[in-house]
């Protein structure tokens, strides 16, 4: 029993909100839970929106950012509340999908944690008070005042940048964000003279090698570069073309997933892996013959060679990318490389990010300067410079005479500087960005700023002294000057300006620049990589439970951070997964569990960044450990490492712990010459389909009959459709705890196994929901009938009908239902606002699994219904489904010959799991097919 | 029945307890049916199902002077009906349409102007209530044939609206096991009076096809 | 028929007043400190067992060890032990009552209490381990606002069902038996109040020729009704695991291997019960040697059926070629994780009922009471096997989890026994627990043979 004001907090609701969320009066049923006694009143609108109808979701476009690089969304608003993140199909850096990292955004948006008053040392202040602030940093030209911004893109940032360069000369403006894309820069400059990016149009490549590259996963252009790669690797059957992708890594990475050929490299030797390639193109001809002498010898030889011919054969429809930890040199020899075989398929073009002139994008300068005590103010606007500072570098923003942090969650930095500014959500924002390609993205706000907070343009404008405007009206004013070409409206009902990409620039490489024989570095007992967390980022969402209960694509790791190491490794330290080990870098120590992994370079230490906040951000304090403090700016993000291991354990909360097939056929994979002509693959795989002796009666196929497909060719374990199913679904977040007991609440799981014995150990991933069987184990054993079967073939799960005996769980071969062993649904608080509102939210005790999103086929329904048109279905897409960078899923109706369910399931690989358990299930799989060169088999 | 008493036994339990024996025998038996039957009947009751309980409104808003005298359709307010799933309260502004002009200075109404001035929204005490997980959905209802009579009674003759229907699972299903019997033409959708002729059903049921909807995912997602 | 005097179901001949005195004053003679030591523990353990019970509605099922995949753990084991100890109280007092063996005389009264006591803790589980305990009439059929019934498809609504009506057949049938007694301590109680109460509970038993003959059928009918319910109950309770697709419950052969096991594990717990009443009450003359000869032998007897279940088990999970199978049954259970309970297991059901081959070793009481003790240990660990074992490791690794009991597990299942004893307790101190009046009938049929012989 729930009044839509109670689980709102109506203090912390400016009153415009209050009447936005009022209007839920009706629809408070999604917010108040599975209640059987439901909202006893009824608040209408004073005045209703006029496009908002109640219990009718709207939908907008904008864009979620991250170190200046956009991506296009659209958001799914319920009376003014965002509850659903979606993919924007027409922005060039979303093609529809999203990461799992923008499918979370929602629920940082009410976030608790978020900073919510001016505050000066604490004490609540007013925006004069900030205003006095920078009048005083504008005096003297702004000497000695220091802006601290996070790399941006936005064009009213860029106008307002060059105003302050011009009006206050003597302001030093820095950069920073740890991950931000700056090496290839430099190593383009070396061969090309200029500043530039690649631009990669993998759907035309047939031979992509990425070193150390996570071109699907942490590049800023991922997701279109996950669905071009996909595109190519659609397998109908043994005559299917495919590109092929080798994945030159030390760890395990979702392009190294979707890898044909995987190679485990530790991270001093992949620029040595460049050098040789190059050397194998020179030895051929493709490049000045100096460049020969680096061949490869030794164990590398062999598949270095075999890629280099494999690379030449394609004819310059070829991809070579380097990942962005790589430092410059890596970049200018891969800049080479493409150079040498004349790839089509990589250009270059000006970053989307600005870099406003003379700017530091380095903290040195800038930590240096308060270490003097010559920071009169210092202007921190977003990041969270005192946690991602470089060991080295750190910040002592306590030097400065007046700091001020504008930034939307209270974190390490806010709490560092006296004055605190409540900053922007991105769902709050206006502004107009650019996309990694550098598309024109405008941002528009979903809601109303919770807790009246400023955005950066806004603080730079006032620093500027210019007159308050609002923000919708500071961003329309500067668009006719930003985009002239485009239609400001447009341009918002599209999420982003057509055509709008850096153009990209003719270039020719200087040879003379790449020395032909390094200076190899003495390797290391044991090195050290350093990454971004897949969610976490650099930390920037530490504060999110949902991303912090999501488990890692490959260690399955969740609510903590561990160093990744080969079992080969693992076995030489005597080290098994949990073991405590103190890693030393430069004289930094820093203990960490530790967790084995196959495929895994040996003699390596993984370790991702983010973990180990210590701010008063109450979710992300005290998980895991910081890897910033092994992190310098001389060593990089690889660096050689001392380990000694201590004799403390700690239990990782892991939810798949077992990597093996144990023998059994659940995953099988082929290569694509097999499936092509291997007869006992063939007849194996056919073994897994079709129909089975059974004494139970064959269920009516008539009218939609709801089924899916996934092909795990092109599944990459990215988990955003774990993420998507939980935000669509309201699953709860359980904790460490519950985890560790498995009690994890996700409706879908990515079951990942070894599926070769080689030590590369290629993996697979087959996405595990409810498979909706014909003939479900579950129904019959129901006492209560809460678990039924639809006559459109859905496995039905009734909550309010379960009594909890989880006799369904103990009979559903495939174990993908989940129980509420407490009553894990939050009540109150602001994060019940992300609720999906035509979902139940779960009471404890009752049973709970996959239900192929049915409140969206019931609405497709409905509204056909409504229309009077006949109900295909074509229109309905599952939230997995409908976020896949891949698009590796498929759903429709199998009773119709023109939906690609049905198609797939006439291809050889199509493949039940437990075929032979006579379950019949509705979700069938595409075998994993690789593309393997024959010279290395 | 005295001949076989013991000595002991005589002196322990007169004739008496024999009757009383017997009664409690009975009262047992009485007592065992009771206790099954009556919460069965107190579900089904109006105190279970909320049914015939007019509530205290902020403003004592009157139907029949609404609907019958004045002639305004349902849907003129509760517009949402067949728009979206919930057919809903009227927003202030939409009242003040008319009471700008009539009855502006009425004293029933001063919370809807105070609504007004204020922007705040009225606090309507709700009515008919469906339990959190069940998704009822009033536009597909209504565009397909079901009138507002089958479910909420005839309200324009309500001074104060009140629940007549039970709105349990058991009466849900009952119609949506035969849907049939209970349509009505798109005009005739708001009408409290009109009444359903078998030829009339045949052709509606021909031009609504409705089907028997008894999947649970149909009201519980 | 002549009857060896060391060998006899009934030692010496006692007239009715010796009887009425040994038997009858055992509830008005001052409990001893031992019988009050053991009342003060079992109430203490009572106690804690609604303590736990209430934690568990207040905070959910999450307060055990039960996950996913192991969503049963071990409410479902107690549930399918205690059920299964209540069998061998009906199976004495009525399956050998109608087969007319006398030797059941003098305990079947005994194994009644045990059955009633052992199946309301089995009646406690299957409504604990609910999700939402507060709906289980769901599971019945009555005409509900919802229009909906419960699923006959499913083994719960049955479980319900049977689990019941043995409970109130068994309740009958012990309240029948225990007439005649009850009368007769309404005669001969000491004070006007125990008279009366008695009196109330004898509901009017004058113990003429009429009303014995009433008994008489009523008795033989309840037995007959019993007799099936024995089968049918831990039938039922087998199909909750055997109707299952789970390697490692997915059997035919288990409603015939629950019976067995259910009365194996109930002699099992006579043995443990009966052994220290006889000494403590000075029973020796009606409980005889002769007595836990027999009862020995009905364990041993179990205790093969049971070998050969297992047997059964491994060999067809070997034959089937099932490989989901045989790594359950061949690979997991005997060297898996939870390995030692497996050869635990195996010693207590199948090893240390091989004792009872020899006449000496039936019937000396020390080891007669350890071996009981470990049979009991031994067939609760099969549930565990069957229960959790075979949940642990199902068919996609993906999902595979241990399972691990909290402190809350296994103090509800310590509660349980104390819940037990103090019933158990409570029915030594207040109702005769051999039946006075087929003593003197027994007797009598003796006398009766011997003046024949």
């Amino acid at each position: 029993m729930t009044t839509p004001t109670q689980p709102i907090g109506l203090d912390a609701l400016s009153r415009r909100q209050f009447f936005k969320l009022a209007g839920i009066g009706a629809a408070a049923a999604g917010i108040a839970g599975c209640s059987s006694r439901p909202a006893r009143e009824i608040l209408p609108y004073a005045a209703r929106p006029p496009e908002l109808t109640p219990g009718v979701a709207t939908y907008y476009a904008t864009s979620l950012v991250q170190d200046g690089h956009a991506t296009g969304v659209i958001v799914e608003t319920h009376e003014g509340r965002p509850t659903k993140i979606e993919g924007n199909p027409d922005h060039p850096a979303s093609l529809g999908a999203t990461r799992a990292i923008e499918q979370a955004a929602v629920l940082a948006l009410y976030d608790p944690q978020r900073t919510r008053a001016i505050t000066d040392r604490g004490t609540p202040a007013g925006w004069a008070a900030i205003e006095r602030v920078l009048a005083d940093a504008r005096a003297e030209h702004g000497r000695g005042t220091h802006v601290l911004l996070e790399p941006t893109s936005s064009l009213v940032a860029g106008e307002l940048l060059a105003r302050i360069r011009a009006t206050l000369p003597a302001a030093r403006v820095t950069f920073w964000a740890p991950f931000a894309a700056r090496a290839s820069l430099a190593g383009h400059r070396r061969v090309f003279g200029r500043p530039l990016e690649g631009r990669l149009a993998l759907h035309e490549a047939d031979v992509i090698v990425a070193l150390d590259a996570d071109l699907a996963g942490d590049h800023p252009f991922a997701l279109a570069h996950a669905r071009h790669l996909a595109d190519r690797r659609r397998v109908v059957d043994g005559t299917s073309r495919m590109n092929r992708l080798y994945a030159i890594e030390t760890s395990y990475s979702p392009t190294g997933i979707l890898a044909d050929h995987r190679f485990r490299v530790r991270p001093s030797e992949i620029e040595l892996v460049a050098r040789e390639l190059l050397a194998e193109l020179a030895a051929a001809g493709k490049a000045p013959p100096e460049l020969a002498a680096a061949r490869a010898s030794g164990p590398r030889a062999r598949w270095i060679a075999a890629i280099a011919r494999d690379l030449i054969g394609a004819g310059g429809r070829t991809a070579i990318v380097a990942g962005e930890r790589q430092p410059a040199e890596v970049h200018a020899l891969v800049a080479g490389l493409n150079a040498a075989l004349a790839t089509t398929c990589v250009t270059y073009a000006p970053s989307a990010v600005i870099e406003a002139g003379e700017a530091s994008h380095e903290l040195g300068p800038l930590a240096t300067a308060l270490a003097r005590g010559e920071v009169t103010t210092l202007l921190v606007v977003g990041g969270n410079p005192s946690y991602t500072a470089p060991a080295d570098q750190g910040l002592a923003i306590d030097r400065a005479e007046r700091s001020l942090y504008l930034g939307a969650y209270a974190n390490e930095t806010a709490a560092a500087c006296h004055y605190v500014v409540p900053g922007l959500h991105d769902l709050e924002q206006w502004d107009v960005v650019r996309a990694a390609d550098g598309t024109i993205s405008p941002q528009q706000p979903m809601i109303e700023p919770l807790f009246d907070g400023r955005s950066a343009c806004e603080l730079l404008a006032a620093w500027l002294g210019d007159k308050p405007v609002t923000a919708r009206e500071r961003v329309e004013a500067a668009w006719p000057r930003l985009v002239p070409s485009a239609s400001f409206h447009q341009a918002l009902a599209r999420g982003a300006v057509r055509d709008s990409a850096m153009p990209a620039v003719q270039v020719g490489v200087a040879w003379s620049a790449l020395t032909p024989n390094p200076a190899a570095p003495a390797p290391a007992a044991y090195e050290l990589e350093l990454r971004s967390h897949p969610y976490l980022y650099d930390g920037r969402h530490a504060n999110n439970p949902w991303l912090l209960e999501l488990p890692d694509p490959i260690t399955k790791l969740t609510w903590d951070n561990a160093a990744q190491v080969s079992p080969r490794t693992a076995a030489h330290l005597g080290i098994h997964s949990g073991d405590i080990v103190a890693l030393t870098v430069a004289g930094r120590a820093l203990e960490v569990p530790t967790i084995v992994v196959p495929g895994q370079a040996d003699a390596t230490f993984t370790l991702y960044c983010g973990f180990g906040r210590t701010g008063t951000e109450g979710v992300a304090r005290g998980v895991g450990v910081s890897a910033f403090r092994l992190w310098t700016t001389e060593l990089g993000f690889a660096a050689p490492v001392e380990v000694a291991v201590t004799d403390r354990h700690r239990t990782l909360a892991i939810t798949q712990g077992h990597w093996e097939l144990e023998g059994r056929d659940q995953l099988p994979s082929a290569t694509l010459a097999e499936l092509g002509h291997d007869p006992r693959v063939r007849s194996e795989l056919a073994h897994q389909r079709g129909p089975q002796p059974t004494l139970l009666g064959k269920f009516p196929h008539t009218g939609v009959q709801w089924a899916m497909s996934i092909d795990l060719t092109t599944c990459s374990g990215c988990s955003a459709c774990v993420m998507a199913c939980a935000a669509e679904n309201n699953t709860p977040v359980v904790g460490r705890q519950q985890v560790l007991n498995s009690r994890e609440m996700h409706w879908l799981r990515l079951d990942r196994y070894v599926t070769g014995p080689d030590e590369d150990a290629p993996i697979a991933v087959e996405p595990m929901a409810c498979q909706h069987c014909e003939n479900a184990p579950c129904e019959y054993v129901c006492p209560v009938e809460a678990t039924t079967h639809s006559d459109d073939g859905l496995n039905e799960m009734t909550y309010n009908r379960c009594v909890g005996t989880r006799f369904c769980s103990n009979n559903c071969p495939y174990k993908v239902r989940r129980f509420n062993w407490f009553d894990f649904k939050q009540h109150s608080g602001l994060q019940v606002l992300a609720r999906n509102p035509d979902v139940t939210v779960r009471d404890r005790g009752v049973m709970e699994k996959c239900t192929y999103c049915v409140q969206r086929i019931r609405r497709a329904e409905i509204d056909a219904r409504e229309a009077g048109r006949p109900f295909q279905g074509h229109d309905v897409r599952t939230a997995c489904q409908q976020v896949c960078p891949t698009q590796a899923i498929a759903f429709g109706s199998l009773n119709d010959a023109t939906t690609a369910v049905t198609e797939h399931r006439t291809r050889p690989h199509d493949y039940a799991v437990l075929h032979d358990q006579g379950t019949v299930p509705r979700t069938h799989y595409l075998a994993r097919i690789r593309n393997r060169n024959p010279e290395l088999g | 029945m005295q001949r076989g008493i013991s000595r002991t036994m005589g002196a322990l339990f007169p004739p008496w307890t024999n009757t009383a024996f017997r009664l409690g025998l009975i009262g047992l038996a009485i007592g065992g049916t009771a206790l099954l039957v009556t919460p069965m009947v107190y579900a089904r009751s109006p105190y279970a199902t909320g049914a015939e309980q007019p509530l205290l409104q902020p403003i004592a808003f009157d139907h029949r002077h609404h609907v019958k005298d004045d002639g305004i359709d349902c849907l003129y307010c509760h517009e949402n009906a067949q728009r979206g799933p919930y057919a809903g309260v009227p927003d202030t502004t939409r009242c003040m349409g008319c009471h700008a002009q009539i009855w502006n200075d009425s004293v029933t109404i001063a919370p809807l102007r105070a609504s007004y001035e204020s922007g705040k929204p009225i606090h309507w005490q709700r009515v008919h209530s469906l339990p959190d997980f069940v998704y009822f959905d009033h536009s597909v209802h209504v565009t397909r044939g079901i009138g507002c009579v089958t479910c909420h009674g005839k309200v324009d003759e309500m001074a104060a609206v009140y629940q007549v229907k039970p709105l349990s699972m058991q009466w849900c299903v009952d119609c949506h096991r035969n849907p049939a019997p209970h349509l009505r033409p798109l005009d005739q959708i708001t009408s409290t009076t009109w009444q359903p002729t078998p030829e009339v059903l045949t052709e509606l049921a021909a031009k609504f096809e409705p089907r028997s909807l008894t999947r649970c995912s149909t009201c519980h997602r | 028929m002549t009857v060896d005097a060391h060998d006899d179901v009934l030692l010496g001949r006692p007239s009715d007043h010796e009887v009425n005195e040994q038997l009858l004053s055992t509830t008005w003679r001052p409990m001893t400190r031992g019988w009050k030591i053991l009342f003060a523990i079992c109430s203490a353990f009572t106690v804690l067992l609604f303590a736990l019970i209430t934690l568990t509605f207040m905070r959910g099922i999450g307060m055990w060890g039960v996950n996913i995949p192991n969503a049963w753990g071990f409410a479902i084991i107690n549930f399918v032990w205690w059920i299964g100890i209540g069998h061998a109280g009906t199976f004495i007092s009525a399956i050998m009552l109608v087969l007319e063996q006398n030797w059941r005389t003098s305990i079947n009264r005994f194994t009644e209490g045990m059955t009633l006591f052992a199946v309301m803790q089995a009646g406690l589980f299957p409504l604990l381990h609910l999700g939402r305990p507060w709906f289980a009439y769901w599971l019945f059929p009555y005409p509900s606002v919802m229009g909906t019934w419960p699923q006959v498809r499913s083994a719960l609504p049955w479980d319900a069902a049977a689990v019941s009506t043995y409970f109130l057949v068994s309740l009958m049938f012990w309240y029948l038996g225990l007439l005649p007694d009850l009368a007769g301590l309404r005669d001969r109680a000491p004070t006007r109040r125990r008279r009366i109460i008695y009196g109330i509970c004898a509901l009017g038993w004058r113990g003429s020729t009429q009303q014995w003959r009433h008994h008489k059928v009523a008795y033989m009918l309840l037995a007959g009704i019993a007799t099936p319910l024995v089968v049918s109950v831990h039938s039922i309770v087998s199909l909750d695991f055997s109707i299952t697709a789970l390697p490692g419950y997915h059997s035919t052969i288990f409603p015939p291997f629950f019976v067995a096991g259910a009365i194996f594990s109930g002699f099992a717990l006579v043995l443990t019960l009966i052994i220290p009443a006889r000494r403590w009450f000075k029973l020796e003359n009606v409980i005889t040697l002769r007595h836990f000869d027999l009862m020995a032998k009905m364990c041993m007897v179990m205790s093969w059926i049971a070998i050969y279940s297992y047997v059964a088990e491994i060999f067809l999970a070997w034959y089937s070629g099932d490989k989901f199978e045989i790594y359950q049954q061949i690979m997991y259970r005997p060297f898996g994780f939870y390995a030692w309970t497996f050869w635990t297991m195996i010693a207590c059901n199948c090893l240390v009922p091989q004792l009872f081959w020899s006449r000496r070793m039936r019937r000396n009481l020390k080891v007669l009471w350890i071996a009981s003790l470990l049979i009991n240990l031994g067939m609760w660990l099969e549930r565990f096997e069957i229960v959790v074992v075979s949940l642990s490791r199902d068919f996609l690794p993906s999902s595979w989890h241990t399972y691990m009991p909290t402190w809350v597990d296994l103090g509800i299942l310590g509660g349980t026994f104390g819940f037990f004893g103090l019933l158990f307790l409570l029915f030594l101190r207040f109702v005769p627990f051999v039946p006075v009046a087929e003593i003197k009938q027994m007797r009598g049929e003796l006398e009766r043979e011997e003046a024949a012989a």
